[in-house]
C-alpha cells in the first residue's frame, strides 16, 4: 500500500530523515513514535506530499509521491491527513467543514454530501454539532470533526500526526477511541502518538525513529516487553515514567 | 451658518442636480463608495503578483506599488487628468477622472491589506486544504480569501473614510464634489466663507465618525473571535 524505499530529506543542514524504507500493507496500523525532533512528523508530511524529499522514493498504491507534480493533488484526496492543532477551518460550519472537498473535488452534489457527512458525524459521536460553528467546540470535539473531514474523502489510508498531544488529558480517551474503531474497521493508518496503551492495542507494528532514522520496527509486544535498543529502552522508561 | 443650511441645503447635497451632473456631498459618497467597491477587485489583482513565487516579478510590484503609495495623491490626480486624454484621446468629466484615479490609489494600499490578510492566516489552514486535494487556486478561493477579507473588514472601513477625505481633490480639476460645492457657495457669499467652510468640516466628521466607530467595533469583535481561535483546546 505504501513504499518508502531510502528516503532522505534536509532542512538546509540539518538532515530530518536518513535512509528510511518502510513498506505498510492495507489494513496495517502503525504506530510511530520516539523522542521529540525525531523527524515523525516531517516523515508523515512527505508521505502526503506536504514536504518534498531529496532522495528515494514513496510511492502510494504504486503511484510515486512527489509534490512537484500535478497528481500530487489527486493523489492527496486518497491520503487522508490529521493535524496535531485540526486546522478545522474556521469560517465554515461543522457540516460545511466535512463537505467542502466533497463538493469540490469529487463534484457531489450537496444533498449527497450532507448525507454522507450525517454518517461521519454518527460514526464520531457529533450528530447534533452539525450547523455549529467550530470555534464553539472543545478540542476533542474539534478533533473528531477534522477526522471526519478526512474520511469524507473516503482515503485509503489515514495518517494523524499526534492527533491528541493538543487536547487536554479529559478529552484524550473521546479521539482515540474514533481512530480505534477505525481500526477494527480496517483502516490503513499511520499515527504518530505517545498514547502508549493505545499504541500496545491497536498497533499491528510499532516504528521506533530517533535522530531522523527508523531504530526499531517491530510488533507492539516485542516492543513493549524487550525493546532491542538502549534507545528505545531510554524512550520507554521516560514516557512510561518508570 | 443655519440660514446658509436654510438656504442652500439641496446644492450642497447634490449640486445642480438634475440640471447638472450629480454634485455637492451626494457626488463625494458616490465617488468613495464606488471608489471602494471597484479598488477591491483592483487590489485582489494586484496582490497577485505580490505573491508571486518569481522574485522579478515581486519586486516590480513591490516598486509599482511604492511608487503609488509615495507620490502624494493630488499628482496622480493631476497625471490622470492630462495624461489619460493624451494617451487615449478621448477626455473623461472630472469625477470619472476622480474615481480612476481613487481606483488605482486605493488598489495599491488594499493589496497590501489582502497580502497582510493572507500572511496573518496560520499556516495550518493552508496545508489542511493542500491535504484533503485542493490546489492553490482552490485553497485560496474556498479557504484563504474568504477568511482574509473578513479579517481584513476593519481596514476596508478605515479606507472607506479615508476616501471620503480624498475625494476633495476632486476640487482641484473642477470636480464638484463637496469640497467645490463649498469653495463655489463660499465666493458666492462674501464674508461668509468662515462658516461655509465650518459647514464643510461638519460634513466631512459626520460622514467619518460613524465608520471609524464601525471600524472600532469590527476590529473588537475580529480580536474576539481570533482569540478564540487560537484557543481551541478548552
Ligand atoms: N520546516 C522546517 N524547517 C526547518 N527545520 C525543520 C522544519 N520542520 C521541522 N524541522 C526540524 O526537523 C527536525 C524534525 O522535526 P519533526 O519532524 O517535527 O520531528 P518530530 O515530529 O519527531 O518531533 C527538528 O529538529 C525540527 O526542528
Ligand atoms: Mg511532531
Amino acid at each position: 500500500m505504501i513504499a518508502i524505499s531510502h528516503l532522505d530529506k534536509h532542512f538546509d543542514r540539518l538532515h530530518v530523515l536518513k535512509d528510511i524504507s518502510l513498506t505498510v500493507q492495507t489494513g496495517e496500523v502503525l504506530v510511530l513514535c520516539g523522542p521529540s525532533g525525531s523527524g515523525k512528523t516531517t516523515l508523515l508530511r512527505t508521505i502526503n506530499g506536504l514536504e518534498s524529499i531529496d532522495r528515494g522514493s514513496i510511492t502510494v498504491d504504486g503511484k510515486t509521491i512527489d509534490p512537484k507534480t500535478s497528481e500530487i493533488r489527486a493523489l492527496r484526496q486518497g491520503i487522508g491527513f490529521v493535524f496535531q492543532q485540526f486546522n478545522l477551518f474556521p469560517h465554515l460550519s461543522v457540516i460545511d467543514n466535512i463537505t467542502l472537498a466533497p463538493r469540490k473535488l469529487k463534484g457531489l452534489t450537496r444533498e449527497a454530501a450532507e448525507a454522507k457527512a450525517m454518517q461521519l458525524l454518527d460514526r464520531v459521536g457529533l450528530r447534533d454539532k452539525r450547523d455549529v460553528h467550530t470555534d464553539t467546540l472543545s478540542g476533542g470535539q474539534q478533533q473528531r470533526i477534522a477526522i471526519a473531514r478526512a474520511l469524507a474523502m473516503e482515503p485509503p489510508v489515514l495518517l494523524f500526526d499526534e492527533p491528541t498531544s493538543a487536547l487536554d488529558p479529559e478529552m484524550v480517551g473521546e479521539v482515540l477511541a474514533v481512530i480505534r474503531e477505525l481500526a477494527q474497521d480496517g483502516m490503513t493508518m499511520l499515527c504518530v502518538t505517545h498514547e502508549m496503551g493505545f499504541a500496545r492495542d491497536v498497533a499491528s507494528r510499532i516504528i521506533f525513529m530517533a535522530e531522523g532514522a527508523i531504530v526499531e520496527d517491530t510488533t507492539p509486544a516485542q516492543f513493549f516487553t524487550a525493546p532491542e535498543s538502549a534507545r528505545a529502552r531510554a524512550f520507554l522508561q521516560d514516557i512510561l515514567g518508570h | 451658518m443655519i440660514e446658509i443650511l436654510q438656504e442652500y441645503w439641496l446644492q450642497l447635497l447634490i449640486g445642480g442636480f438634475p440640471h447638472t451632473p450629480l454634485g455637492g456631498l451626494a457626488l463625494t459618497l458616490v465617488l468613495a463608495v464606488s471608489g471602494l467597491v471597484l479598488a477591491m477587485p483592483v487590489g485582489l489583482l494586484m496582490a497577485v503578483p505580490l505573491r508571486s513565487r518569481l522574485k522579478p516579478v515581486r519586486a516590480l510590484a513591490e516598486l509599482i506599488i511604492f511608487y503609488i503609495r509615495s507620490v502624494p495623491l493630488l499628482l496622480h490626480v493631476l497625471w490622470v487628468y492630462f495624461l489619460l486624454p493624451a494617451a487615449l484621446g478621448v477626455s473623461f468629466p472630472p469625477a470619472i477622472t476622480m474615481l480612476i484615479t481613487l481606483v488605482l490609489f486605493n488598489g495599491a494600499y488594499i493589496s497590501k491589506i489582502v497580502v497582510a490578510g493572507i500572511d496573518a492566516l496560520p499556516r495550518g489552514q493552508t496545508e489542511a486544504a493542500m491535504s484533503l486535494g485542493f490546489g492553490p487556486v482552490q485553497t485560496m478561493r474556498f479557504i484563504i480569501l474568504p477568511q482574509a477579507l473578513r479579517n481584513m473588514l476593519p481596514s476596508l472601513v478605515s479606507q472607506l473614510s479615508l476616501l471620503i477625505k480624498e475625494t476633495a481633490l476632486g476640487a482641484a480639476i473642477g470636480a464638484t464634489e463637496a469640497t467645490q460645492t463649498f469653495l463655489d457657495l463660499a465666493n458666492n457669499l462674501p464674508g461668509q466663507a468662515i462658516q461655509a467652510y465650518a459647514l464643510l468640516a461638519l460634513a466631512y466628521f459626520a460622514l467619518c465618525y460613524p465608520l471609524l466607530l464601525l471600524g472600532r467595533r469590527l476590529e473588537r469583535r475580529g480580536r474576539r473571535t481570533a482569540k478564540i481561535a487560537l484557543e481551541p483546546a478548552s
